[in-house]
């Protein structure tokens, strides 16, 4: 697909306040969205979220401070060119009812005054990207669509032109939960290869934290309460009210966030059939862990040997136990921890990229790998506005 | 012209009348004599017709363009909404016969004074449609289109106007209908349309000419109710299409 650069956004102490109301909806929010970046603007409602959202590409017009795009203010451009440079999906989608699947999607390229063929090659190139099929889709009505894929042709129409910033509006907050946790997973494997910059609201925290690069918390009154990587806001909430508003639940959250590849496994007792026992079981003794992992001839675990069962000269499969669920190295830790419970044994068996051992994991590790992190990032600035531009 | 009706009457009156030939069916005034209908077809309903067909397109053609310039800046700004539907809402009530009545001394016995008040009479229909058919169209819709750098003037002929089709063909359908039943009279203006025939048949007492002028109006206006149906179906096909189940 063809390339745009990503744009960075700067809010500089931009201020809306809606005519007859005494205090600001979005009171001088300053944050900065590195390009490529997905950045999660999330609140409870009345947070004035949707409107720093629709602040960028002006459906919402506003008087103090500014914003910029790659440098440029918003106020600067055109509004109806800054708007075709600006994906914007909504939650109701919005597609025209009128206008086919391809009818929809070559709205903005048609605007822009493309060829013909190449809103047509477009077309179909991303009705493929968004996991429809272009011969039977692009012809369809969306009343002809179910509301997955009627948001799918949203996102769609959205990158039609290629923009290099996407707005959206709660974009999945309409759909089923299983549907929605679908296109979660597209959207983030589709933005790790068209990395765009996208401003995306929601008032699901747990969305935030699963599609965000960074959060923004605003709290009622427009008022950025933090700006920070996901990890961080759960790890230090900066006040009661970030805490509160990311859930008790945040240790079990920030599991959730990493990966067993993020932690280095402890080294696992491990033997091949055949392998001197007394050996084996000195490796055992020195990893204090009560069983050993059978390996094959490719380094695979196959089977467990609890260690008191290890009664001949040489390794063998007497006496074994299956193998049981094992970490892959991108299971989260929340998955791992869940599978340790549910397993006898405080350790889990985590294999590579090939299915080759490893190492351990146990639940001590876990722990202490959050635990160094936190410690870690005691002196970083996790205020209010650490970017706030003078 | 309904002075000429009458003497013809009273001179006829004492004997079987004789409308210009036919046969038997004629002479017994049976209920309808395809012979004399087909003998008049070229001379009186023909061109009563196609006067009849101009008369309904001009009334709707004009009601259109008045109601839709209407439509647009009532939509665009509502405060122009309630004096345009007091106006026109006036103007659909009043008596079509006192109407011309108040228009002949302006207009005169002319094509002018039918089609001002057909026109009149086109007009609420036609507005109200429009502006419904406009504003409802979905908010998010319009908020879509105003995301992605539609400018209004692209918003209204791309997206709000093709999707007030609907309810835009609904009210031509039944403005149309709506002249060509009230064109017929018309002819107590002019000797023109439909209503021409009928008019003439009503003092005598001979059925064919009465009927066939009837029937073909209605013939006319189901005609018309047909013609804009299809349209309709054929302009918007994305309305009838739904997800199969």
């Amino acid at each position: 697909m063809s390339r745009t650069t990503a744009a960075e956004i700067v809010f500089r102490e931009a201020t809306k306040t809606y005519p007859g109301q005494s205090s600001p909806a979005v009171d001088r929010l300053s944050l900065r969205v590195a390009a490529g970046e997905i950045c999660m603007l999330v609140g409870p409602s009345g947070g004035g979220k949707t409107t720093a959202l629709k602040m960028i590409n002006r459906l919402i017009d506003f008087e103090g401070g500014d914003i910029e795009i790659d440098g440029r203010s918003v106020r600067s451009l055109d509004v109806t060119e800054l708007r075709r440079g600006i994906g914007y999906v909504i939650q109701q989608i919005g597609l025209f009812p009128h206008m086919t699947v391809a009818g929809n999607i070559a709205t903005v390229p048609r605007l822009l005054g493309w060829e013909k063929q190449r809103i047509r090659e477009r077309g179909r190139e991303l009705i493929a990207l968004v996991g429809l099929d272009p011969d039977r889709d692009a012809g369809r009505y969306p009343a002809e669509l179910s509301g997955g894929q009627r948001q799918r042709i949203g996102l769609a129409r959205a990158l039609a032109a290629d923009p290099p910033l996407m707005l959206m509006d709660e974009p999945f907050g309409a759909l089923d939960p299983i549907t929605r946790d679908r296109l979660q997973q597209e959207f983030l494997a589709l933005q790790a290869r068209i990395q765009k910059t996208v401003v995306f609201v929601t008032h699901d925290i747990d969305e935030a934290i699963k599609m965000g690069d960074r959060i923004a918390i605003l709290r009622g009154g427009g008022v950025l309460a933090q700006y920070d990587t996901p990890d961080r806001i759960l790890a230090q909430p900066v006040d009661d009210f970030v805490a509160q508003f990311v859930g008790a639940d945040r240790g079990l959250k920030r599991l959730a966030l990493r990966r067993l590849r993020d932690i280095r496994p402890i080294p696992a007792p491990a033997a091949r059939l055949g392998d001197n026992a007394q050996a084996a079981k000195a490796k055992v003794r020195r990893a204090g862990f009560e069983r050993l992992v059978l390996i094959d001839e490719e380094g695979r675990p196959t089977a467990l040997l609890p260690v008191e069962r290890l009664a001949s000269e040489r390794v063998s499969e007497e006496g074994a136990e299956p193998l049981g669920a094992v970490g892959t190295p991108d299971m989260p830790l929340r998955d791992a921890l869940s599978v340790m419970l549910s397993q006898t044994g405080s350790h889990l068996v985590v294999v590579d990229g090939a299915g080759r051992l490893a190492g351990l994991v146990s639940a001590d590790l876990i722990s202490q790998e959050l635990a160094s992190e936190a410690l870690d990032m005691g002196d970083e600035p996790t205020s209010a506005a650490p970017e706030r531009v003078a | 012209m309904t002075a000429a009706l009458g003497t013809k009457v009273a001179a006829a009156a004492p004997v079987i009348p004789n409308f210009g030939g036919g046969g038997t069916c004629v002479r017994q005034n049976k209920l309808f004599c395809w012979d004399w209908f087909s003998a008049h077809w070229g001379d009186t309903f023909q061109p009563a017709l196609l006067d009849h067909i101009k008369l309904t397109l001009i009334a709707v053609g004009i009601g259109f363009a008045i109601s839709f310039v209407a439509a647009l800046v009532a939509y665009r700004f509502a405060r122009f909404e309630t004096p345009f539907s007091v106006f026109s809402g006036i103007l659909y009530t009043i008596p079509s016969a006192a109407l011309f009545q108040l228009l002949v001394p302006v207009t005169g016995l002319t094509t002018t004074t039918v089609e001002i008040a057909l026109v009149s009479y086109t007009l609420l229909i036609l507005f109200r449609n429009i502006v419904v058919g406009l504003r409802g169209v979905p908010e998010d819709v319009r908020e879509a289109a105003r995301g992605m750098g539609l400018t209004r003037r692209q918003t209204l002929l791309r997206v709000e106007l093709p999707l007030a089709v609907p309810a835009i063909l609904a009210g031509v359908q039944v403005a149309t209908v709506t002249v060509i039943s009230l064109a017929t009279i018309a002819a107590f203006i002019v000797d023109q349309g439909l209503g021409s025939p009928i008019f003439k048949a009503i003092p005598t007492t001979f059925n064919t000419e009465f009927i066939a002028a009837g029937a073909l109006t209605t013939g006319l206006a189901l005609a018309a109710y047909l013609l804009i149906a299809v349209a309709q179906r054929l302009l918007t096909p994305w309305a009838r299409r739904a997800r199969p189940a």
